[in-house]
């Protein structure tokens, strides 16, 4: 007998002289989006403007306690609409290789060892989840943990055993890139009123934000699970995870620190319904600027090489970079691509930069924004940082990622939205879980 | 994509170790895992009904609905979850020592059901906010939640320790400002 699916995920629990409770996240909950005409446009948020527009929804007509006699179009859209269930839910309730049909996860890019050169405990996989809770406590409530706690479910035991730390050339030169922007932080005048967003496909991100660890706290934001047929090669990720777990984990408790959220690009990967793949993207979401009231500035970083799309934030960070600006939270984009090794080792970058990472002794070039120590420090210089004093600047010669970068509000295909991270119900399953709430047909019209 | 934030916070007077802190421990104890909809539903139906019970000694109370209301959320979080950083100190002045907070939030998706249900309990006239028969329909309405539409939950009894209590001096003193007697 299956389980039923537990998408209420506990986050935090304290039961200690000070406090007593718990926190749980709705893991996988979709809602439809639909046409807000006023609402949310900002301005007041507050009680009697929220019951104005609820009254203005039509609420009064619908509701008998938790007797639900029935509602409009907008009501039954939010649970009786999809043919399917959280990709999430699904894997909780029927197993972490639902659907697979078989297909096993592959590898690439493995290393025997971690960042530390140490080499897999596989008994403490499991602690992964709790390790990577933000360290400093105002992050805690944005943190998603759903990734790694994937390594606790039940049937992960093969995952457990075969999973490989990895290491491409790619995370190394990100991890570079990251120790890089670390400088920024470094050289701020007040580090804790910077956010940094990585937005980089989600190996390239953890080594990122692991070059980032000393300066800026990671918050790691990857909302799904691993599937050997995933849209998201969500299994790279956690590689990645474990390899830098080190970096990751030892990042300071306290000072002076920025925060770093850590995104996977690839979470909105285009997926065109294909029988053979299993859809585990998701959105993500990111603190609205109310939670954001100490922040000055937000740094986002994305690839920055070139490729279409690549300037503007993905469609699920559009609103909130939207409302981010209008709260005076200055945001700016850098393509971690402009962070070049230093001109004055060209042409052996990469593989320097390779041997150091890898623990073999070899030098590697640091990396600059611009290529150079000078368009280096005109790049801090120019976003507020104070380089040290007799630090070269220059303004690149080239146009540079994101130069013309401000976020914009822009007509998102929200169908996108309510149809990603979908699974197929098993055969004649549907509607049988969850107390009887997923899939509940409508009970009629409504006034 | 906008959710709205229900917050209650209430005052009870009750002596530490007595039988509400006792239900009350119990019942986050047990609960403390992942949950499924039906688990959660039930967490709060008797959460509710604890409550239910203490209305007549529930003393001072705040509640709060918001549109676009996740900063809000995180917020309340942020500050009950960084009380439990701090030593508890009890209150050295006052003679009794006898209210505990109970604290629980909500992240409602704006169309969800559970919106609209709270929506429809909470149209009240301004006047009615703080008075005891609004946190009993409140109270009730924490136990009706469909939680298929709820994306966050959160309850906290402060302090956690069932032998520790608040006085209700410092309850009204600063930082509890926002707290209002019940009338």
């Amino acid at each position: 007998m299956t389980e039923r699916p537990r998408p209420f995920v506990l986050q935090v629990a304290y039961d200690q002289d000070e406090l007593l409770g718990a926190r749980w996240w709705h893991e996988g909950l979709k809602v439809k989006p639909v046409a807000l005409g006023d609402w949310g446009s900002g301005g007041d948020d507050s009680r009697r403007a929220a019951l104005k527009v609820l009254a203005c929804l039509g609420v009064g007509a619908v509701f008998a306690g938790v007797a639900f006699r029935g509602c409009s179009s907008d009501e039954d859209a939010l649970t009786s609409s999809y043919p399917s269930l959280a990709a999430t839910d699904a894997q909780r309730q029927y197993g972490l290789l639902y659907a697979a049909n078989g297909a096993s996860f592959t590898w690439t890019d493995s290393v025997p060892n971690d960042a530390n050169g140490a080499p897999m405990v596989r008994d403490s996989l499991q602690l992964l989840a709790a390790e990577l809770q933000p360290k400093v406590a105002r992050w805690q409530p944005f943190y998603v943990p759903t990734l790694a706690s994937s390594l606790r479910a039940p049937d992960a035991t093969e995952l457990r055993a075969t999973i490989p730390f990895v290491s491409s050339a790619a995370m190394q030169k990100a991890f570079l890139r990251g120790q890089a922007l670390a400088e920024l932080i470094a050289f701020a005048e007040a580090p804790a009123k910077w956010l940094i967003v990585v937005d980089l496909p989600g190996p390239l991100s953890v080594a990122f934000a692991a070059g980032l660890a000393k300066h800026a706290t990671p918050v790691c934001m990857f909302g799904n699970w691993p599937h050997p047929r995933g849209v998201v090669p969500a299994h790279m990720t956690l590689s990645a995870l474990l390899f830098h777990r080190p970096q990751l984990t030892a990042s300071p408790h306290e000072g002076e620190l920025a925060a770093a959220l850590v995104l996977d690009r690839d979470r909105l990967h285009p997926y065109d319904n294909a029988s053979d793949r299993f859809d585990n993207r998701y959105v993500v979401q990111l603190p609205s600027a109310s939670a954001l009231r100490d922040i000055h500035r937000v740094l986002y970083v994305v690839p920055g090489d070139g490729q279409a799309g690549s300037e503007q934030e993905l469609d699920d960070l559009n609103e909130t970079f939207v409302s981010w600006r209008s709260a005076g939270i200055a945001v700016r984009m850098v393509g971690a691509a402009d962070f070049l090794p230093d001109n004055e080792f060209a042409g052996q970058g990469e593989e320097a930069s390779h041997k150091q990472v890898a623990g073999g002794g070899g030098h590697a070039p640091r990396h600059y924004w611009g290529g150079t120590r000078a368009t280096h420090g005109w790049w801090l210089h120019s976003l507020g940082s104070r380089p040290p004093d007799g630090a070269p600047m220059q303004a690149p010669t080239r146009r540079m990622a994101g130069d013309e970068y401000e976020p914009r509000r822009r007509s998102i295909g929200t169908s996108g939205f309510s149809n990603v991270g979908r699974a197929p119900w098993p055969a004649g399953s549907r509607g049988s879980t969850s107390g009887g709430s997923w899939g509940r047909s409508s009970g009629g019209g409504s006034s | 994509m906008s959710d709205h934030f229900f917050g209650i916070q209430v005052a009870l007077q009750t002596p530490p170790d007595g039988r509400l802190r006792q239900s009350l421990a119990r019942l986050l104890r047990q609960q403390s895992q992942n949950l499924d909809v039906l688990g959660q539903s039930r967490l709060f139906a008797a959460l509710s009904r604890t409550l239910h019970k203490a209305v007549d000694v529930t003393t001072l109370g705040f509640w709060d609905l918001q549109q676009n209301g996740r900063g809000e959320y995180d917020e309340w979080v942020r500050g009950l979850e960084d009380d439990a950083a701090e030593r508890w100190v009890a209150d050295a002045e006052a003679a009794q020592l006898d209210h505990v907070l109970v604290t629980t939030l909500f992240l409602l998706p704006s169309r969800g059901r559970s919106a609209h249900l709270v929506g429809e309990r909470c149209d009240l006239p301004e006047n009615s906010w703080m008075r005891r028969s609004t946190f009993r329909t409140l109270f009730t309405t924490v136990g009706e939640l469909d939680f298929a539409s709820v994306r966050g939950a959160a309850v906290y009894v402060t302090p956690g320790n069932e032998a520790l209590a608040f006085s209700r001096r410092e309850l009204e003193g600063d930082g509890y400002e926002y707290l209002l007697p019940l009338r």
